[in-house]
This record gives structure tokens, C-alpha cells and sequence, in this order.
């Protein structure tokens, strides 16, 4: 096959001592970024450019990818550790993560995330290599249309993540969504519930809002003498290490994730963040440990984490194949191309070939890499949690607050990061879950944004939408979805009225 | 009686005239510690790296390093109001694009841009081209319009927010030519080519530097370019200019620096003669090209020049157009 022979060609070029250091050093500085919330890829990425100018174009292409895959990783370290999600994405990681942490679990917990990101990265790169002209083309049949009825059915799909009470969750779901009107309106650009504040013009940053709802709460919640953390006293190396029960459980969240991911990842926007929530959803509904979850089912993790590095690899393809980055991850990694004189797009692969089949080699190395060095170092990391709480909880919460100062250099951030650490803290335990909240957070301006593009491309007329077949396809799943949880919610009650009926007649 | 002065009266007499030495005559012997530049987008978008890649070059001829502080945000205006703000002694300039012409226009900015700022040197330019599917039938910009005008309201235009260089420009065709084309807003750059290329919208206005490799590869095709001469890039400089085809839509915008208002002349000097002398280089000027955008210097006076009529000539688009009522009834 000729784009096998390409690819072997491309790990010779790969495998010099220098892209191999350079491949490294991304993975390991973009781990690093991942980790410290707020920092994230785009301060690190710029950071490196002026430094990657004197280096030969793939070496520097490979440093920024290594970095780009490294920070995918990252987040879920700090998630799964400590409760402090570093980017959208490593939310639902906290959610199962965590409580896996706590329990003594959190070395399986990492070692499945990385397991799970390395399967991910590699099918998204297999699927690069053998379909990218035809995925990207179907890439662009999504319009505004779509995305409209994508985000309404995750918005449907979503709903009953946090189970519990639905009218509960759908009100958090609309705050959410009302602190996501806060800034700019698609439609005019005036600004919004800004109160003249010039950093609000842009809306409160979304991963303020879950940096304090996850982590500051969390640390609030510790502080407050709340559940204490049990830390076996010494981290047994079985503890580091799924059991075979585990994995077994997380193999199959494991391709289910990769394959969420790698669709989900062919949309602009969060990506990443939306897949790894409707991976969340779909494990809490098919998994075998479902009724685990809430107190930390490793399929909680390995589904989103795979998602998530899916979404990533497969974002990748219209951005070399079409040159269109679809997020901010894939927007810094093309600037980065674009310095060293290599413009991504259609011309790409027949253009600089050389680079094409390097590049994506080393993603091949970058990828294996990020599990050889990070599965090592779970124990490591893992006994972080020794460390007493008298001294964790203040050096976490300094870490929250610095990354969000980071987010765009603004101390507005710091305050919402404070705002929903109260926010979430006081609303433990009552019944009201923060999680419909961030979904309404994010789902919200896009649904808001996609229904004006929608209204003007379709002249007014929403019923043009089930023409459409996409969109048809999906309001339609979104509608019977409804249809069906009214269905057996009625269908419920009725039965439990019946059994009363019969136990009163008894 | 001698006069023997107190050991006090001396220290203080001492540290008098020590003070006077230290009186600032600031101009000569500007700059003597480092000048930061505040840039108004985040790390790597293509003003930043235009900036980065400037100073490195100035830094030499000035003597002294120039740091950068990223301030985004609210359209560029957080980094804006605090350049406004700044110290005019030098010591604080920054980075500025169209958007400081246009954004005081809608009534949203707390400062006139243009008249609050020093201008020092223009870096670059860029104008928007319109462009359409090139598999589609439109093969200039009047049979766009043609067919815009026998289906009104049927041909869309996508653009990357309200008001912005990517509205202005097809706006004032469709008005000069008296066609209806309704705009639909997209958050970006990348969802808008998205959109384009997938045909959900039938054309839309970019910068050159998003749209030149599509173009090269057959995907799109240039209908229409906003600026005052054509391009000199091989490929752009096939596309036509507005003012070619009759229409009066200049829509260029610029990539420059400015200071606070009110900075000294002599300072502002040694600035335009450090930038002149960057923009000489082979090297910037290749790498700027690189980026897609056009290295064109502009001195002081030059650029204040362009930033007023820019302002006035988009004031008059805007009005017309009936943007600017848009944008207004949204905020009375």
C-alpha cells in the first residue's frame, strides 16, 4: 500500500536522535501544561515558538505535537488526583476519577486513562493515514444546521447524567445556560449582563467556572472536615495497576470512548469537552458497572479520557487535510505550522510529503511515549495523595488560583474560580448537581449561536430542518428520546400505583 | 562668623543636588530600562507573531529589550483602554489593528481609539477578499451580484462578527449595487471557512492569509479583493480590487504600533527610526509575508493618517449600510 511505504519512510525520518528528543520533550512539557490548570496548551505553545525558530521544520512540528498530545494526557492527572479539572475535557474525569482516588484505586485509575488515551490516539492516527480525504469532506457536510441539532441532542442525551431529580438537574441546566449568555450576543456583538466590565465582554470563561466547581469546592469541602480521604499506608504495587476485573470492564469503555471521540472530534468547537461528557453518558447507561458510577466505575474514566484524545487525533484530520483548525488546541498547533513555512490544507500531504508522513510517524512515537514515561510514573504520582491534607489542600488551591489567573491574565477569572468553589461547596449534598450546570455552561451559547446561523440560512422557516438529513436524522433521535424517557417514566408510575393498589388490598 | 553648616544641612544639601542631577531629561537618554508592548490578542494569533518577530529586530537598534503582555479580550478593547491609560513616556506602547477605528464607531468603546493614541509605525497590512466555492457558477463578482438580484435574499454571506473588516467590505457592494444579501455571523475564522467550504454559505470575506491555500488548491476562488491596488503576491494579484470593479469599499486593515497620547516627539522618533530600521530586513519582511500578510511600513505621520480616514471612510460604510443601526438597536 503506498501510504504504508509513506509511513515507513516517515518513522526513518521519525527515529533521528533529534525528533526523538524533540518528541519527548513536547510529551513531557505538554503533560506538564495539561496538568497545571489554566496554563494549558496555548501559554505553553507560545511560549516555545520563538524558541522553535532555529529548528528544522519537523523537528519543531514534532515538538508542538508532542506538546499537543501531551496536554490531552495532562489534565487527567490533576482530575483524577486531586479533584481539579485542567481543561473542559478532564470534567468527567473528576466525576469518577476521584472518588477512585479516594478509594485507593487512583494508580488504576491514571494507568487506565493513559491506556485508554495511547488506543484513542493511535486509532485516530490509523484513521488519518487511511481516510483522512474522505472523513474531511464529510467533515464539511456539518453546517450551522447541524450543529444545532447536535448540541439539542447532546443537550437531550445529557440531561439525565447526574441522575436524580430531572426538574432538579434541568434547573441547573438553565442557570447554566443563563451564565452562558453573560458577553457578546452572536448576533450584534453588543455586550450582554457586562456591567461595563471589559472582561466580561467575552463571557465567563468556562474553565473558571469548572475549575472552582470541582476543585476549589473540593478543597473548601476537605477544609470543612468533610469525608476523610483513606490512604492506605503504603501504596502496594496492586494499587498502582488495574485488577484483570478492571480492565476487563475498561477495555470495552475503552473503544467505545476512541470511537465517540473520533467522531465527535470531526466538529468545530469544544470537542474534546463534548465528547467526553456524551461518553460519560453513554457508559452510565450501557456500561457493566453502571451502578457504580457516583462512587468511581473505572468505566467513568477510561470511555471520557479515550473520548477525549479521540476527539484530539481526529481533530487533526481537517486540520491537515483542509487546513481548518476546529479549536483553540488545533489553532495553536497550526500556527505553529504556519511559522515554520508550512501552510496545512489540501496541498499538504502532496506538497511536503516528507513532513506529512514525518510528522504523523512521530505522532505514532509521541503517543507510545506518553505511555511508556507516564505509566512508570503513576506510583509517583499517585503518592501525592500521602501527602497530608494540612498541607495539600492550601498548595492545591494556590495552584487554582494561580491557573486562573493564567487563563487570560485577569483577575476576573480568579474571582469566578472563587465564586463557584462557594458555589459548588454549598450545594454538596443537596441534591442539586453542578454537573447540568457546566453543561448548560457550554451547550448553551452554542446552541443559542447555532439557532440565529440556522434561522438566517433557513429564511425562518426551523420545519426545513428535518430536509435536511442529517439534522433531520438527529432532532429526530433527540424527539423520540424524549418520547421514550416520558414513556417510561409514566410507565413507571403506573406500575408502582398498581403495586400499591395490589399491597393495599392485601 | 564662618559659615559652618551642620553635618544635617550638608547630608541634606547633598541629597538636593543629587536630585537635581537625576531630573529627568528623559529624551535623551530614552529608553534606559526595558519598553513594555502590550498586545491586544492572545499568544499566536498572527499580530502577536507579527509583533514578535518586529521587535526582535528593534530590540537591537533601541538598546533596550521589548517585553510582551498579552491583554485579549472584548474584541481588543481590554488591551486598548489600558494602552489609552498607560504612562506616555514611552516606556508602555502597543500593538493596534482596524479594530481600533472601528470599534469606538458603534458607541461600545470607552475611548476614541484614533484620537487617544500616538501612532508610531504601521508593520503590515491586510485587506479582506471576498471568495466563493469555486465549484460554483459565480465566476466574478457581478454574476454574484446578478444572481443575488434576481433572488433577493437567497445568496448568504457568512462573516466573523458584526461590524468587523469581514462585514464591512460586502456590505457596501450589496448596498452600491442594491442587492439584498443577508449576513450570517460566525464566531471565527475556521468556522466560517468550515461553513464556506462546505457550501452552507455561498461566499464569505477573509483575510488573504486564511484563504490563499485554498485558494491555490482549487477550492475557493478570490472575487474580489478590498484594498486601494491589487495584491503583489502571484496569486492574490489575480483577484480584482473593489475600486476596479466601481465599488467603493477600501477595507484594509493595518498591523501597528502606538503609545498613549501626549508622548514626547523625540521619543516617538527614536521609536519610528528603531521600527524603520527593523522593517529594512530581508528577514522580517520575508517572514511576515510568510504569515500572509503584507509588510508595508508606515511612519508616525503616515499612520495617523490612514487610522483618520479609515475612521471616517467606515463611519460612512457603516451608516449606510444600516450596520450601524443594527448594532445600535440592540443597545438603546
Amino acid at each position: 500500500m503506498e501510504s504504508l511505504n509513506l509511513l515507513l519512510n516517515g518513522f526513518q525520518l521519525a527515529a533521528t536522535p533529534g525528533n526523538l528528543a524533540a518528541a519527548a520533550i513536547g510529551v513531557l512539557l505538554g503533560t506538564l501544561a495539561g496538568m497545571l490548570p489554566g496554563l494549558g496548551l496555548s501559554g505553553t505553545i507560545a511560549l516555545l515558538i520563538p524558541i522553535s525558530f532555529g529548528l528544522d521544520p519537523l523537528t519543531a512540528l514534532v515538538l508542538f505535537a508532542g506538546i499537543y498530545f501531551g496536554a490531552a494526557y495532562g489534565g487527567s492527572t490533576t482530575s483524577i488526583l486531586l479533584n481539579v479539572p485542567g481543561e473542559g475535557a478532564s470534567v468527567v474525569t473528576c466525576i469518577e476519577g476521584y472518588p477512585m482516588a479516594r478509594r485507593g484505586r487512583g494508580g488504576a485509575a491514571l494507568s487506565v486513562a493513559a491506556i485508554g488515551s495511547f488506543v484513542a490516539g493511535v486509532l485516530g492516527l490509523v484513521s488519518l493515514v487511511t481516510l483522512a480525504g474522505v472523513v474531511a469532506r464529510a467533515a464539511l457536510a456539518f453546517g450551522p444546521q447541524e450543529y444545532l441539532c447536535i448540541a439539542v441532542l447532546a443537550l437531550v442525551l445529557l440531561s439525565g447524567i447526574t441522575g436524580g431529580s430531572l426538574v432538579r438537574s434541568a434547573l441547573m441546566a438553565t442557570i447554566g445556560i443563563m451564565i452562558g449568555t453573560v458577553g457578546m450576543d452572536p448576533l450584534t456583538a453588543t455586550g450582554r449582563f457586562t456591567f461595563q466590565v471589559d472582561a466580561l465582554y467575552d463571557g465567563i470563561s468556562f474553565i473558571a467556572v469548572i475549575m472552582g466547581t470541582y476543585g476549589l469546592a473540593e478543597v473548601l469541602h476537605t477544609a470543612s472536615g468533610g469525608t476523610e480521604v483513606q490512604r492506605p499506608p503504603r501504596i502496594r504495587l496492586r494499587d498502582l495497576y488495574p485488577t484483570r476485573e478492571e480492565a476487563g470492564r475498561a477495555a470495552p469503555a475503552i473503544l467505545r470512548g476512541s470511537f465517540i471521540g473520533l467522531l465527535v472530534g470531526l466538529i468545530p468547537g469544544p470537542s474534546g469537552t463534548i465528547s467526553s461528557f456524551l461518553s460519560y453518558a453513554t457508559e452510565k447507561r450501557f456500561s457493566r458497572g453502571r451502578s457504580e458510577f457516583g462512587n468511581g466505575a473505572i468505566e467513568g474514566v477510561a470511555g471520557p479520557e479515550s473520548a477525549n484524545n479521540g476527539a484530539d487525533s481526529s481533530t487533526l484530520i481537517p486540520l491537515l487535510s483542509l487546513g481548518i483548525p476546529f479549536n483553540s488546541g488545533a489553532a495553536l498547533l497550526m500556527t505553529g505550522f504556519l511559522i515554520h513555512g508550512v501552510t496545512p490544507g489540501p496541498n499538504l500531504i502532496s506538497g511536503h510529503p516528507d513532513l506529512f508522513w514525518g510528522l504523523v510517524a512521530s505522532m505514532f512515537i509521541g503517543n507510545l511515549m506518553l505511555l511508556v514515561i507516564n505509566l512508570p510514573l503513576v506510583g509517583v504520582f499517585a503518592s501525592v495523595l500521602m501527602t497530608p491534607t494540612a498541607y495539600l489542600m492550601p498548595i492545591v488551591s494556590v495552584f487554582v488560583l494561580i491557573g486562573a489567573y493564567f487563563i487570560d491574565t485577569s483577575f476576573v477569572d480568579v474571582g469566578v474560580v472563587v465564586l463557584f468553589g462557594v458555589v459548588g461547596y454549598l450545594l454538596r449534598g443537596t441534591g442539586y448537581h453542578m454537573a447540568p450546570l457546566v453543561i448548560g455552561v457550554f451547550l448553551g451559547p452554542l446552541i443559542e449561536r447555532s439557532f440565529a446561523q440556522s434561522m438566517v440560512l433557513l429564511d425562518g422557516d426551523l420545519l426545513k430542518l428535518f430536509a435536511r438529513p442529517l439534522s433531520g436524522t438527529m432532532l429526530g433521535l433527540a424527539i423520540a428520546f424524549i418520547i421514550l424517557r416520558i414513556a417510561y417514566g409514566v410507565l413507571v408510575q403506573r406500575r408502582a400505583a398498581a403495586t400499591s393498589v395490589a399491597g393495599s388490598q392485601t | 562668623m564662618t559659615f559652618k553648616p551642620s553635618r544635617r544641612t550638608v547630608l541634606i544639601a547633598a541629597l538636593l543636588a543629587s536630585a537635581a542631577a537625576v531630573t529627568p531629561v528623559a529624551a535623551q537618554t530614552y529608553p534606559e530600562r526595558p519598553i513594555t508592548m502590550i498586545v491586544p490578542f492572545g499568544p499566536g494569533g498572527s499580530t502577536d507573531l507579527i509583533a514578535r518577530i518586529v521587535i526582535a529586530k528593534a530590540e537591537a537598534a533601541l538598546g533596550q529589550p521589548i517585553v510582551i503582555e498579552n491583554k485579549p479580550g472584548a474584541g481588543t478593547m481590554i488591551g486598548l483602554n489600558e494602552l489609552v491609560g498607560a504612562e506616555p513616556d514611552g516606556y508602555t506602547i502597543g500593538m493596534t489593528t482596524s479594530s481600533a477605528a472601528l470599534q469606538p464607531i458603534y458607541g461600545a468603546a470607552r475611548y476614541d481609539y484614533v484620537d487617544e493614541l500616538t501612532p508610531i509605525a504601521q508593520f503590515a497590512q491586510t485587506a479582506p477578499i471576498l471568495a466563493v466555492q469555486a465549484s460554483s457558477d459565480w465566476q466574478t463578482l457581478e454574476d454574484l451580484l446578478a444572481d443575488a438580484k434576481a433572488n433577493p435574499g437567497a445568496i448568504k454571506y457568512g462573516i466573523t462578527g458584526v461590524g468587523n473588516s469581514s462585514h464591512l467590505g460586502p456590505a457596501q457592494v450589496a448596498l452600491e449595487a442594491g442587492v439584498e444579501m443577508p449576513h450570517v455571523v460566525f464566531d471565527g475564522g475556521a468556522t466560517l471557512m468550515t461553513a464556506l467550504l462546505g457550501g452552507h454559505v455561498s461566499a464569505a470575506a477573509g483575510s488573504p492569509v486564511d484563504y490563499k491555500e485554498q485558494i491555490a488548491a482549487g477550492e475557493l476562488r478570490g472575487l474580489v479583493l478590498f484594498a486601494e491596488e491589487r495584491s503583489d503576491d502571484a496569486l492574490i494579484g489575480q483577484i480584482p480590487t473593489a475600486l476596479e470593479l466601481g465599488y467603493t469599499a477600501e477595507i484594509t486593515s493595518w498591523t501597528a504600533v502606538s503609545g498613549p497620547k501626549g508622548m514626547a516627539p523625540e521619543v516617538v522618533a527614536k521609536l519610528e527610526g528603531a521600527f524603520a530600521e527593523a522593517m529594512a530586513d530581508e528577514e522580517v519582511l520575508a517572514a511576515i509575508r510568510e504569515l500572509g500578510s503584507d509588510p508595508v511600513y508606515l511612519d508616525a505621520e503616515a499612520l495617523g493618517e490612514r487610522m483618520r480616514n479609515a475612521r471616517e471612510g467606515w463611519t460612512a460604510i457603516v451608516t449606510d449600510t444600516g450596520i450601524l443601526d443594527l448594532v445600535k438597536s440592540q443597545t438603546n
